[in-house]
């Protein structure tokens, strides 16, 4: 199997993990994923996916796909993979690399340039978001009362927004308020909820994880404490959601994120050239709700960076977070 | 009684497990599910939903669950057996035969292939759709999302070559006999469509069928072939194939109305052969029609009547009215008025297909003092707010914002079962629904219909109101859900089945005037 693009981190991975094992940890109709001893884990994604931290596009078949199983073992070439049973490999050598890490070279909006997006947004979402996960609450929330973050009444919630509600609200301010500790405390409350491999809280801390690195590029904030503290958030999803979501939101708090996420956050900071409401479009079909829910938290990152600015604070306070 | 099943390490895909929970969710005798994995907060909101069990304390954040209310024993293992069957589908439907992974192993796969049907993300199908043409294949591109200067540069190629370029966006065709994408069983007959409008065609084709007549050939063009940037090149493409088809005696153009000066490039065709040439510019100028000396019509259902009159040699005739007497109808609108309350007093059309759509509002009108519609007659009628409807309203359940993130409603018909549910209140006097049968649709959308219709209507008989409901079925006896099954689903929960989408619309037109007068 020829592998066509590569993520650099999984590049490098491979270089200085070669001649060790691993095993297929899940398998799907188009995408497998292979874990390391450690826990590493590796995706592997048909040309149709769009391409994130961590993993390979390979020129694979459905059928192909069916030939691979759970808990088949793997050895780790520089060049790619080998399945130990059949000999069959994965060879990346003539792959084009992704670089995985934010980007962010053209021109940065002004303040005022971003409020029309951030509307943009959240229309997108409620008109066309898929709602099967908590996505529906950016209706109820309201953040125009002073140093708050209100959750209105919200008609025709689905099980899990119903559930998760006041603990999302929750979340948010406790973000406004830059209050670290009660985030600590409140976040293993909130992480791994929702239907799907990676879960719907998830997606939503993704989209702030995301946010609040781009923000931090785009004002010069102190890199170094806002990953520390995106790290520690991480740190508290370990063994209380899925393993695939675990790894994501490891990739997350350190900037790391699929192509088609990437594309609409730096659009909230950045001038670039794709239409907006495509790149939102094209986030969207992410998963069942997953693009959806990421989008809402974005959204909401985003309003409480314009708040805090709005509201006579620093955006970009001393933590050099923003 | 509450019950649990949990599969150690399991895992599936998003859109799997939603499939699941939807399904899970409508099985007799389950009274409440959840499904997913274990993560310790999903394991909190299955207790708050009175669904906790013993065995919770042993699932982990990497099992798959399943925790149910169910009535019985024997419930949960059908829930179970459900649960394995749409899990096994999946892996049989990703198990199916080869299928080549790039285009050259395609066509080394079939090398007498003469044509591809493309369906990729629209913004690689530029370059695939060039390789074929190149290869002197003819192509279908089913792909939405391509911008109008790959289409142009594409269908410039395609007609250097004497080759189709259907689309992009095309969802129907039938090419010697053949259905692709969205299509009818249609038998095979001396008329033939080029088409610019998907679900318009196939009502005509249908309909043709339905008439005793057959088709030829069904050439689709995609939606924007007629406007000024394209200026027509597969419709006049499609017609020079037809024209020179010696199986085709008859040819009928589909569109809507399309840019002026490629409407009278396309209608000065029309005298460059002695073959009838029947046009349905939906809603356009029918006396340009007239004055090449074609054949301008009224409605899509008049366009398969007209095609079929010629083709019998018969002069055609506009087609106005009912296929029933006057009388009879005129006996069914009463007897439907008076199911009816004095407050209720708009009407509703919820649509999959989108040319059905529209010509369910250039039929009524302004008759009902204006169609509120995500696809509005003109822009002071466009709906701002689709969560809150308001006023005579007409949907296209198939444009981009009801289906990211989910199948058009062709397919999958939840869309528009969820808009059931939240569209139609005690308000409302009359709904309006299309069926689209046939290949690529869903397997059984008039029983969705119909078991959409029977929720609405027992929420409306708490307020002791009942509602009338008039469809169209878009669909041939052969169709691989049949025509008579189909109708017969609907007409049992007391829905009315006309023959076509214009007398559909026509029977509501006759009904909102007397409700609204």
């Amino acid at each position: 199997m020829v592998g066509v693009r590569i993520a650099g981190d999984l590049k490098t991975y491979l270089v200085a993990h070669k001649g060790e094992t691993a095993r297929v940890h899940s398998v799907f109709k188009d995408a497998f994923n292979i874990i390391d001893e450690t826990g590493n884990l590796m995706t592997f994604l048909t040309p149709e996916k769009t391409i994130g931290p961590m993993s390979g596009i390979v020129e694979i078949n459905r059928r192909e796909i069916k030939n691979i199983h759970q808990d088949d073992v793997v050895e780790i070439h520089e060049y790619g993979l080998q399945f130990v049973a059949n000999k069959r490999e994965i060879r990346f050598q003539n792959a084009e690399e992704w670089s995985e890490g934010i980007q962010g070279k053209t021109r940065p909006l002004d303040l005022v340039e971003r409020p029309p997006r951030m509307e943009a947004l959240r229309e997108k979402i409620i008109e066309q978001g898929a709602m099967g996960g908590i996505a529906k609450l950016i209706t109820c929330l309201d953040f125009d009362s002073p140093g708050t973050i209100t959750l209105e009444e919200c008609p025709d919630l689905n099980e899990y927004a119903e559930f998760i509600g006041d603990r999302l609200r929750d979340i948010i301010q406790l973000n406004l308020d830059q209050d670290d500790q009660g985030l600590y405390r409140l976040l293993p409350k909130f992480t791994g909820f929702g239907p799907g491999l990676t879960p719907s809280t998830d997606d939503f801390l993704l989209g702030l994880m995301i946010t609040q690195i781009y923000d931090n590029k785009v004002n010069h904030g102190d890199k170094q404490k806002l990953l520390v503290h995106l790290d520690k958030l991480y740190t508290l999803c370990i063994g209380r959601t899925t393993k695939v979501s675990e790894e994501m939101l490891k990739h997350g708090s350190r900037g790391k994120v699929a192509d088609n996420y990437r594309a609409v956050v730096q659009a909230m900071f950045y001038d670039v050239k794709p239409s907006f409401e495509k790149l939102v479009t094209a986030a969207m079909g992410t998963g069942s709700s997953s693009g959806t829910d990421f989008l809402f938290g974005v959204y909401c990152m985003c309003q409480l960076l314009l708040k805090r600015i709005n509201e006579g604070g620093n955006a970009h306070d001393t933590t050099g977070r923003s | 009684m509450i019950q649990l099943d949990v599969r150690k390490n399991s895992y599936y895909d998003s859109v799997t497990l939603m499939l699941i929970s939807k399904d899970i969710k409508t099985m007799e005798g389950v009274k409440e599910v959840l499904v997913g994995m274990g993560t310790e907060l999903n394991l909190e909101l299955v207790e708050n939903l009175g669904l906790g069990s013993p065995g919770l304390s042993d699932v982990s954040a990497n099992d798959f669950f399943i925790a149910a209310d169910v009535d019985s024993n024997e419930v949960m293992e059908a829930v179970i057996l459900k649960v394995d069957e749409l899990l096994t589908q999946k892996k049989v439907e990703s198990g199916s035969d080869y299928q080549p992974v790039t285009l050259e192993a395609a066509v080394e796969m079939m090398p007498d292939a003469n044509m591809a049907v493309v369906s990729i993300p629209g913004q690689y199908a530029e370059e695939e759709v060039s390789k074929l043409l190149d290869k002197d294949l003819h192509v279908m591109l089913f792909s939405d999302n391509v911008s109008v200067e790959s289409e142009l540069k594409l269908k410039q190629k395609a007609v250097e070559k004497g080759l189709l370029m259907m689309g992009p966006d095309c969802g129907t065709a039938i090419i010697n006999g053949v259905p692709l994408a969205f299509a009818n069983v249609v038998r095979r007959g001396p008329i033939g469509i080029v088409g610019a409008s998907g679900t318009g065609t196939q009502e005509v084709s249908a309909l043709i069928d339905k008439f005793g007549s057959g088709c030829s050939q069904v050439i689709g063009t995609g939606g924007r072939d007629l406007k000024s940037e394209i200026g027509g090149l597969m419709m006049i493409q499609g017609m020079e194939a037809l024209m020179a088809d010696p199986q085709t005696e008859v040819i009928v153009l589909i569109s809507k109305p399309p840019a002026p000066e490629v409407a009278k490039k396309i209608l000065a065709m029309t005298k460059e052969t002695d073959k009838p040439v029947v046009v349905d510019f939906i809603g356009g100028d029918p006396e340009a029609i007239k004055e090449v000396g074609a054949y301008a019509c009224i409605t899509l259902e008049d366009a398969a009547l007209k095609a079929v009159a010629l083709a019998k040699g018969e002069m055609p005739t506009d087609a106005t009215g009912f296929t029933q007497p006057e009388a009879e109808v005129d006996a069914m609108v009463e007897a439907q008025l008076a199911k009816l309350k004095p407050d209720q007093k708009v009407f509703r059309g919820l649509y999959t297909g989108g040319t059905l759509a529209d010509e369910a509002m250039k039929v009524l009108g302004n008759t009902l003092g204006g169609i509120y519609s995500n696809i509005p007659l003109s822009p002071e009628f466009e709906l701002k707010d689709l969560d809150n409807l308001t006023g005579n309203v007409c949907l296209d359940l198939g444009e981009d914002q009801f289906t990211v993130g989910r199948p058009h409603p062709m397919i999958d018909p939840s869309t528009r079962s969820d808009r059931f549910a939240t569209d139609i209140d005690g308000t409302v006097a009359v709904c309006l629904v299309d069926i689209v049968i046939g290949y690529g649709a869903h397997e059984d959308p008039a029983a969705e219909v119909a078991n959409s219709i029977a929720d609405v209507r027992r929420k409306l008989q708490k307020e002791g109101k009942e509602i009338v409901v008039v469809a169209s079925i878009t669909g041939t006896a052969n169709d691989p859900q049949g025509l008579d099954a189909s109708k017969a689903t609907l007409e049992a929960q007391d829905i009315i089945v006309m023959p076509s989408n214009a007398q559909a619309v026509r029977l509501v037109q006759r009904i909102m005037s007397k409700v609204q007068a």
